[in-house]
């Protein structure tokens, strides 16, 4: 791994908090628990250590968390909030939220200083790198208590099929299939000290090819999170043990009873962004807005709103993380907007496909370890496709460092070739002619 | 009120006798402030309020004597100009020295179009909203503050950037989801 372009994951040299500091609700059930998944002969190479950081008094306002449905009433505070808080916003002289210019997510996040309002503590910022799955990876700040806003709504997702999560065991293991990315053993506070593990399925990623499905079958965990990608992976595993529930994400699951079927567990299709939170999860043909303080429009390329069945692009207001309120941002992915059953929910949403390539070897790479190995060299935009007869194009901008780009690839994939063009926008980010 | 341009004023305030601007120990500031303000038609100072241009700041005691010297003969309200005198004039004290409202021609002005402003009088020769304007960009205490907030604005940037680069906030904490 020595010629991997990804310094920041050198084993444990990201972990630098006491554990007192990354849980500070910890009850003794959570030690012990802890000491038993960071002690366990089977466990992965955990290379990170992780908490919740969430304090008693956060805990109980997550537990308490209104999952209703009710008008965006909050959404004039929120701009009297922006106008007077937030550098960005400093002084607009809006009426309503039609008043307000959409933000892209490059906007957004390249200057990302100028959207953190002025009066919150920063002894509270976090920050979490986007997928890249939409462009350059960047960083989002956010808090402990708004990253474990997902606790809440994905209990919300499987309780609408009667699951309900026990908390006594190991409730979750989040599951990824990356040549490197951390792994490490949690537990949370929200859930009374149950287990909260993250592994990667890659084989390098543990010391024996058994180990995976021992350390699994082991923990038994009521949940597990992934992406489309690893929970095939999970599947092929065959493990005897199995979950309550599967939560999907990261990128459009094309078929989840098959999934499902693999992995005997109703699995759930969530759909959200590192800078919105979760939005929707898959019902059926649609996808469900989930009950949160979250004002869904869908735009036009002109910024104004679709009608009701018209596509358009996703756009979140919402003021639930307090170092970055969202006003009118554009996700970047599409679908149009309907009432089903009282509730809003979005049709034909266009997730990122999986693409994935052939390397020299042969070996499958996935889309996102080739964003994994290009977006540290800062490239503005790119595109990679794969040709009928497995050569494999990057495409970079005129200006980007072709040999850096060539070898980070060639890391992956084998021999490519790279071309320098203007990139547009829009254009695809990952495709294959192979499939 | 006797109409007048902001030139004439600022050749009022070149003229300033040096008595005005010299260390106001020596100098009697509540009975000059007295003296315009009678002069303009209004009553004297009582003690209290005297008490007040008696013992003030020098920088700002000096200010109030050169705001004297330029109302003397202006013919101005004489309690539009008390106001000035005793609560107008701090902020632009605390920013300027008041020699350079005699010696610096934007600061001439400045006060010029202050006094003006205070007494509630458009300068001949221009409208409301061009007197205002002119102020705007020769207001000191307004560019002090348009300053230190874009100071204050750049350091709280670089204190996010700073916090976001931290390793304690790169730890982050544990996601349950993948999105």
């Amino acid at each position: 791994m020595s010629d991997y372009p990804i310094p920041a994951y050198e084993p444990m040299a990201a972990a630098v908090l006491s554990d007192a500091e990354r849980w500070p609700a910890m009850t003794a059930e959570g030690a012990r628990r802890l000491a038993w998944l960071r002690s366990h002969p089977r466990a992965p190479l955990y290379n990170h250590a992780c908490g919740d950081r969430l304090s008693a008094e956060a805990v109980a306002r997550l537990r308490a968390y209104p999952l209703e449905y009710g008008p965006p009433d909050w959404v004039p505070s929120l701009l009297a909030y922006a106008r007077e808080r937030v550098p960005r916003y400093r002084g607009r002289t809006w009426t309503s939220l039609a008043d307000v210019l959409p933000i892209g997510r490059h906007e957004l996040l390249s200057q990302v200083e100028l959207s953190v309002p002025d009066d919150v503590d920063l002894d509270e910022l976090i920050v979490h790198s986007t997928s890249g799955s939409r462009g350059p990876a960047a960083t989002v700040p956010m808090t402990p208590e708004f990253c474990a806003l997902d606790l809440p709504l994905l209990e919300h997702v499987v309780g609408r099929a009667g699951i309900r999560v026990r908390g006594d065991g190991v409730a979750l293991v989040t599951v990824y299939l990356m040549p490197v990315t951390y792994q490490f053993a949690s537990v949370s506070s929200y859930w009374g000290g149950a287990g909260v593990v993250k592994v990667n399925l890659h084989p390098s990623a543990w010391r024996s090819p058994s180990d995976a499905v021992a350390f699994l079958e082991d923990c038994d965990p009521e949940l597990y999170s992934g992406n489309p990608v690893s929970l095939a992976a999970l599947a092929d595993l065959g493990l005897r043990t199995r979950p309550s529930a599967v939560i999907s994400g990261a990128m459009a699951l094309d078929d989840p009873a098959a999934l499902s079927s693999r992995l005997g567990a109703p699995v759930f299709d969530v759909y959200g962004t590192t800078e919105t939170g979760l939005i929707a999860y898959r019902d059926g043909d649609a996808h469900t807005l989930l009950p949160r303080r979250m004002h869904v429009e869908v735009l036009d390329p002109a910024g104004q709103p679709c009608p009701d069945g018209v596509r358009g692009e996703i756009t979140v207001t919402c003021g639930e993380n307090p170092m970055l309120p969202l006003l009118r941002y554009r996700t970047g992915d599409h679908a149009s907007l309907e009432w089903r059953d009282g509730v809003r929910v979005l049709v034909g949403l266009e997730g990122r496909a999986p693409v994935r390539f052939r390397a020299a070897d042969g070996r499958w790479v996935e889309s996102i370890e080739v964003t994994q190995v290009l977006s540290p060299l800062g490239l503005v935009a790119y595109s990679v496709h794969q040709n009928g007869d497995g050569s494999v194009v990057v495409t970079v901008p005129v200006d980007a460092p072709v040999g850096l780009v060539s070898a980070a690839a060639a890391s992956l994939l084998g021999p490519v070739s790279v071309v320098r063009a203007e990139i547009g926008g829009k254009a695809q980010r990952y495709s294959s002619d192979l499939v | 009120m006797i109409p007048c341009t902001v030139a004439d004023m600022t050749r009022r305030l070149a003229d300033t006798p040096p008595d005005f601007l010299a260390d106001p120990a020596a100098l009697a500031p509540a009975a000059i402030v007295s003296d315009t303000l009678v002069r303009l038609g209004g009553r004297p100072l009582t003690d209290r309020l005297a008490a007040r241009f008696a013992s003030g700041e020098p920088n700002w005691t000096r200010l109030v004597l050169v705001t004297c010297w330029l109302a003397a003969d202006s013919g101005g309200s004489p309690e539009r100009l008390h106001d000035l005198l005793a609560t107008g004039l701090a902020d632009l004290a605390a920013l300027v020295p008041a020699e350079r409202f005699a010696t610096d021609p934007d600061r001439r002005e400045e006060l010029a179009r202050v006094l003006l402003r205070a007494l509630g009088v458009v300068p001949l020769g221009e409208t409301a909203e061009q007197a205002a304007d002119r102020l705007d960009t020769v207001d000191s205490v307004r560019r002090h503050r348009l300053l230190a907030d874009a100071k204050a604005a750049e350091e709280r940037a670089e204190a996010i950037r700073r916090a976001m680069a931290e390793k304690r906030a790169r730890e982050a904490a544990a996601r349950y989801s993948q999105v």
